[in-house]
């Protein structure tokens, strides 16, 4: 259990009549970064601050290095925490200039300050900039002089709220990496919320998904979105198409024919395709007959909407830019094995 | 009515939505508790003299009934029922126009139209009567220019005509800017949706644009409203019976102050209904509002042959509310310095001023952090209410306030009676409610996050309020510390009924002039407060545009 330097453990927490977390269990370890992803309303940001401190939860446990902070009889408030948070807006204070906002946490005489904050500065890449003040910073130095003054009295863990939503589109995966590397190159532990899927499957070691107040699933990335173990995460996180299946064992027979399962399964399932397992080509090349019922064309690649012969079976392919098929075009279809099944539920 | 009344109005119409969620700063603090005794204190102190006030007149028995029901109570009440009617016609009548034109149309020099508009409001009500008296009344400047021309007397000034003139100009910068406010910040898009659907030109006004003014209007109207009731100074150089200058007569001529305080009770009664009105009226100003997407600008209006008028209109307004009020200044105090004037006593009379001024500043400031603290921290009903007792010197006119202080001190407390410290109480009530404003708006300026981040770097509370919350709202308070500073030097009721005898401010010393004629000595004084308002006005826009 020491492994853990957080520990969640059966959160609840309601506001007024609306229940926001019912029994939330999570944990992270040293040095990871942990991404709380939810629908809006989902409880990411009650999350957040149950654990910086600034609200206790009704039930349950909150323990930082083995520390307990958070229960039915302890309730340690935000500032003896120890727990650095950075804000969706960053909260920079308006009348200090970079190096007095990084300090601002700081104990200690002027020297060693200054000290720190000079090596807070060179972390983040702004060195020479501590005299500017808040609104001199483009939205990225801002986001970064507001990590620093987080991380700058050493908390045991940083907490980010929709890190990277204040900022343009254009800056927003570079801004991602680097922030992930400073995050590394100190070895903090960080849990981060967020609505944005690429931004929680990019930026995280460990990616959980929070839903109607409850953890659905927490696994690394790759594991999340190939092998979802509800039916709800795989439509959360990413696209699918369900197809009707019966399984025999690790195969199913469905309208696309026979598909390899991931496990064994008997009687009435649904198979999990995500459309960029859809392989698409002109019918005379074989493979499933169908017709393209519509297309959606973004650049870098497209999607397609397919109707099976059968003139039931729907199913949304995603291609290569280079596909030229439109509508009422008649293709074959592969669907790349294995496939995901789930048990059929009404 | 005061200052900040109008600065409210003024907040909600600009009033943007905040795009940060709003979860309720430090709620979880314990300890609010000794900041709702503080200010149960403070608001019950300041509520003390008018409620003693209200249960002596009731009081008063058969012959109080008697007293209420007579004929001349009824002509009072009818005579401040007429004129608050007449000039909300009049300040809605002038003021909605006049916003319209400055904000939508291509009338020439807008700006200068609008701040010579708005510049009305430098000048205390009193002083602007002064002013009207010298131009227009009887042997004014007016009078002697048409002298050669055989003219040799115009139509009396003084009654109810004079009033209303006074009041209504004096009450158009509070139409004007709710209403501008909202102008600006409704939606262009809802009269481009209207165009797009075929309505044209003043039908638009009237279908589209109207509706969306209709609380700022109706805001701006209570504000006239009540400012028209409790206003002293111009009915009292008037000489119109309305309650604020009977009740002082009855105070100072009779030696039955029963009478007075049975006035005060009816012109309380006719406050609270109208504040009563406005807090229905709180729920719709919504309206005016625009979401958070980005606007752009609405389309300027061409007036095309309405332009010549639509410049006499304007020029008439900034000629007699800002330009003749410099004429006669200037006039005053060329005068006044070829008489030459007693610099001595003005000295002593600016020092008297400020330093008691400043003394209740500081007691302002001491005593609204309490209630600021609390408004801010909580948001519970009875919180609100127990702040809410603080805003009375907000809503009751001070000429009540003042008396009921009278008549509390020569009553409860003799010693207090006639004293410095009670002329300091009355100006600290009269203008708590712009220490607490001021300190709550910029207490609540500082978003949540900003303690947040102070807690999440172990920042303690006492540490946080010291590094943090004041530091980010300092400006604010301080403005709003000038701003009461300000006010009292202005103020004449409260001073008049309640400085010790012998005790000269400017504004007594202004007041005490006028009645014996004495136009050109209180020149300087007199624009010494003018300056004093330019400034708190300044002050009170300061923030206007972040």
């Amino acid at each position: 259990m020491q492994s853990f330097v957080l520990e969640c453990r059966q959160l609840h927490k309601s506001y007024g009549n609306t229940s926001v977390l019912h029994g939330v269990t999570f944990n992270a370890r040293p040095g990871e970064i942990v991404g709380l992803i939810g629908a809006s309303g989902g409880g990411k940001t009650t999350m957040l601050r149950l654990i910086a401190g600034f609200d206790y939860p009704d039930q349950g446990a909150i323990s930082i290095n083995g520390r307990q902070v958070a229960s039915a009889a302890i309730r340690i408030p935000a500032e003896q925490r120890r727990v650095g948070m950075v804000f969706q807006e960053y909260a920079l204070f308006p009348h200090l200039n970079v190096h007095d906002n990084i300090g601002f946490g700081l104990k200690g005489d002027k020297r060693t300050t200054a000290a720190r904050v000079a090596q807070m500065l060179t972390l983040i890449g702004l060195g020479g900039l501590g005299d500017r003040m808040p609104d001199e910073l483009s939205g990225g130095q801002q986001q970064r002089v507001a990590l620093a003054r987080a991380l700058a009295p050493q908390p045991q863990i940083l907490l980010l709220d929709e890190p990277f939503s204040n900022l343009d589109a254009a800056l927003r995966a570079q801004v991602r990496a680097e922030v992930r590397a400073i995050l590394k190159k100190t070895g903090v532990t960080c849990v981060f919320v967020t609505h944005d899927q690429q931004e929680a499957l990019s930026f995280a070691d460990t990616v959980a998904v929070l839903m109607n107040g409850r953890i659905l699933q927490m696994d690394e990335p790759q594991a999340l979105y190939r092998k979802p173990e509800t039916r709800a995460v795989a439509a959360f996180i990413g696209e699918s198409n369900f197809i009707p299946a019966i399984a025999h064992g690790e195969s199913a027979q469905s309208a696309l024919g026979v598909l390899p399962l991931d496990a064994a399964y008997h009687g009435e399932i649904d198979v999990l395709i995500r459309p960029e397992s859809v392989r698409i080509a002109s019918l005379s090349q074989g493979g499933i007959p169908a017709r393209v019922m519509w297309r959606e064309y973004y650049g870098h690649d497209q999607r397609f909407g397919l109707m099976l012969d059968d003139g039931v079976t729907e199913i949304i392919a995603r291609a290569g830019a280079w596909q030229a098929f439109t509508e009422g075009d008649r293709v074959g279809l592969w669907v790349a094995p294995p496939v995901r099944a789930f048990p059929k539920t009404g | 009515m005061s200052e900040i009344r109008l600065l409210s109005a003024f907040r909600t119409a600009t009033l943007r939505h905040v795009n940060h969620p709003r979860y309720e700063p430090l709620r979880l603090w314990r300890g609010t508790g000794g900041l709702k005794f503080l200010t149960a204190v403070i608001g019950g102190l300041v509520l003390l003299p008018v409620v003693y006030l209200v249960i002596r007149a009731l009081g008063a028995g058969q012959d109080g009934l008697a007293y209420v029901f007579s004929a001349r109570t009824l002509e009072v009440l009818g005579n401040s029922i007429v004129l608050m009617v007449a000039v909300v016609i009049g300040a809605v009548g002038i003021g909605v126009p006049f916003a319209w034109l400055t904000t939508r149309s291509d009338l020439p020099l807008r700006r200068v139209w609008l701040i010579g508009g708005m510049l009305i409001m430098v000048v205390p009500s009193y002083i602007g009567a002064m002013m009207v008296i010298t131009a227009f009344g009887p042997r004014g400047l007016l009078q002697q220019l048409l002298e050669p021309m055989g003219v040799e007397r115009i139509a009396p000034i003084y009654g109810f005509f004079g009033a209303w003139c006074v009041l209504t100009l004096y009450c158009v910068p509070y139409i004007v800017l709710p209403v501008r406010a909202a102008l600006l910040h409704a939606d262009p898009a809802l009269e481009e949706a209207a165009r797009s659907m075929g309505v044209r030109g003043s039908a638009i006004f009237w279908r589209v644009t109207m509706p969306l003014l209709r609380p700022a209007i109706g805001a701006g109207a209570l504000l006239t409203a009540l400012y028209a009731l409790s206003d002293f100074g111009a009915v009292a150089l008037m000489r119109y019976d309305a309650f604020t200058r009977v009740i002082y007569a009855q105070y100072t001529n009779s030696f039955d102050r029963s009478r007075a305080a049975l006035l005060a009770l009816l012109l309380i009664g006719l406050t609270v209904a109208l504040l009563l009105i406005e807090r229905r009226s709180l729920s719709r100003r919504r309206m005016y509002r625009t979401g958070v997407g980005s606007q752009h600008k609405a389309r300027v209006v061409l007036l095309k042959r309405w332009k010549v008028p639509a410049i006499l209109f304007c020029a008439t307004l900034v000629g007699v509310g800002s330009v003749l009020p410099l004429v006669i200044l200037t006039h005053w105090v060329v005068r006044g310095v070829n008489a030459g004037i007693n610099l001595d006593s003005l000295t002593l009379e600016t020092f008297n001023t400020a330093s008691v001024s400043l003394i209740a500043a500081v007691v302002i400031a001491v005593l609204s952090l309490a209630p600021a603290l609390l408004a801010f921290r909580s948001r519970r009903k009875v919180d609100q209410w127990l702040v809410g007792m603080t805003y009375l010197g907000n809503g009751v006119p001070s000429i009540v306030v003042a008396l009921a202080l009278v008549f509390f001190a020569s009553n409860v407390t003799p010693a207090l009676y006639q004293t410095m410290p009670i002329l300091i109480v009355g100006y600290t009530i009269r203008f708590l409610p712009i220490g607490v404003g001021a300190m709550r708006s910029a207490l609540m300026g500082v978003s949540p996050r900003f303690e947040e981040v102070g807690r999440t770097l172990g920042l303690h509370r006492w540490q946080l309020v010291r590094r943090v919350t004041i530091p980010l709202a300092r400006s604010g308070i301080l403005a709003g510390l000038a701003l009461a500073f300000l006010s009292a030097m202005k103020e004449l009721p409260t001073t008049l009924l309640l400085a010790p005898t012998g005790f000269r401010t400017l504004p007594v010393e202004i007041w005490m002039a006028n009645s014996d004629g004495r136009f050109a000595e209180v020149g300087a004084p007199t624009l010494l407060l003018v300056l004093v308002g330019a400034v708190s006005l300044s002050l009170m826009f300061r923030g206007k545009d972040r």
